[in-house]
């Protein structure tokens, strides 16, 4: 039993290990998110700093993906609108 | 005098619920609101009473539609309105001596024509959301679109 | 229960907090509940959506329809908040071993 305290074995875990370090946030609302984690919770609410913001959309009768891009210095993310969180590193 | 003792009263409540839903909305509760709706409309009314989920009960209140940042419409009878919570985007306490102010640069008209108007242009944004859902999906994002959501 | 805690240490700070409808809405944070409800004064908006958000004197928005809260960086110890989320991730895994 004490040794699954030290090892990954559950998902959350994965987030804990990316703490400190630049995570890759995507989001509802075809978004995503680039930034360092500094909390996160089981609901996968996040705090991250000096974050960039990627935005997608189309314009009408268009068929072509745009994005902006928008940044934050510290940017709390609710939970609700994450749909995966990984090390920046890995995208 | 009388806004004097009753925020006596509110420091009361503060007191005992520090954080706390109640303790945010209590101060509210006899005066007058309004509450912006999941769907877009407005309720303004006198906030009578509420709960932990945000559930309300608005005495005197009638519904507004805003068209277009040019004209509204408002509903003539005054209604009491139990509000579930889920269907809350915000809620707000409305200063009595300015609230009109905002009004004097639209045109009202009649509440059954805007209501008309806004269902369809509820419809219009619905197709045009679908259309850049099913693009954008196909690229793997994912909208947060949801067809009754409006505010 | 971390975010509950780290908002009560921004009461009566200046955040923006943005909806999941892209409006964005500044002003001064005075209450936060364990649902990360809000209530905001002095608030500032972009008021042609709602107009009324003129005459409003405090706002209280329910925390299911924020998507994001900006924060000013200055009001954040950012080590105290990791060393913070740690204990609350061992905690939740010390829960689920003891069977709770």
């Amino acid at each position: 039993m004490s040794e699954s305290n030290s090892t990954s074995s559950e998902p959350l875990d994965l987030i804990r290990l990316c703490l400190d370090e630049q995570v890759f946030v995507k989001l509802r609302g075809s978004r995503e998110m680039v930034g360092k984690l500094h909390a996160y919770d089981m609901h996968c609410n996040m705090v991250l700093s000096d974050a960039t913001e990627t935005i997608f959309y189309t314009e009408q009768d268009s068929p072509e993906i745009k994005s902006r891009t928008k940044k934050s210095d510290m940017v709390f993310i609710r939970g609700d609108s994450v749909i995966l969180v990984s090390d920046a590193a890995n995208v | 005098m009388s806004s004097g003792s009753s925020s006596n009263l509110e420091d009361l409540y503060l007191q005992s619920y520090s954080f706390t839903t109640t303790a945010a909305i209590i101060g509210s509760v006899d005066r007058k609101v309004f509450v912006l709706l999941r769907d877009g409309r407005s309720v303004i009314g006198v906030l009578r009473t509420f709960d932990q989920f945000a559930n309300l009960v608005i005495h005197d209140g009638v519904e507004r539609i805003y068209l277009d940042g040019s004209r509204y419409g408002e509903s003539t009878e005054p209604q009491i309105f139990l509000i579930r919570g889920e269907n809350v985007v915000m809620m707000g306490e409305l200063d009595i001596d300015k609230e009109d102010e905002p009004l004097e640069k639209l045109t009202r008209i009649d509440y059954g024509a805007a209501f008309g108007e806004w269902k369809k242009a509820q419809t219009e944004i619905v197709e045009r959301h679908t259309i850049e859902d099913k693009q954008l999906r196909s690229r793997g994002h994912l909208t947060s679109f949801l067809t009754d959501e409006f505010y | 229960m971390l975010f509950f805690s780290f908002f009560k240490t921004l009461v009566d700070q200046e955040i923006t907090v943005e909806l999941k409808n892209d409006v964005e809405i500044k002003g001064t944070l005075k209450s936060i509940d364990q649902y990360l409800n809000l209530k905001l004064d002095n608030i500032s908006a972009n008021t042609t959506k709602y107009p009324h958000l003129i005459a409003v004197r405090n706002l209280f928005i329910r925390g299911s329809n924020i998507r994001y809260i900006h924060i000013n960086p200055s009001l954040v110890d950012t080590n105290l908040l990791q060393d913070a989320s740690r204990r609350e991730a061992m905690a939740s895994a010390g829960d689920k071993i003891g069977g709770k």
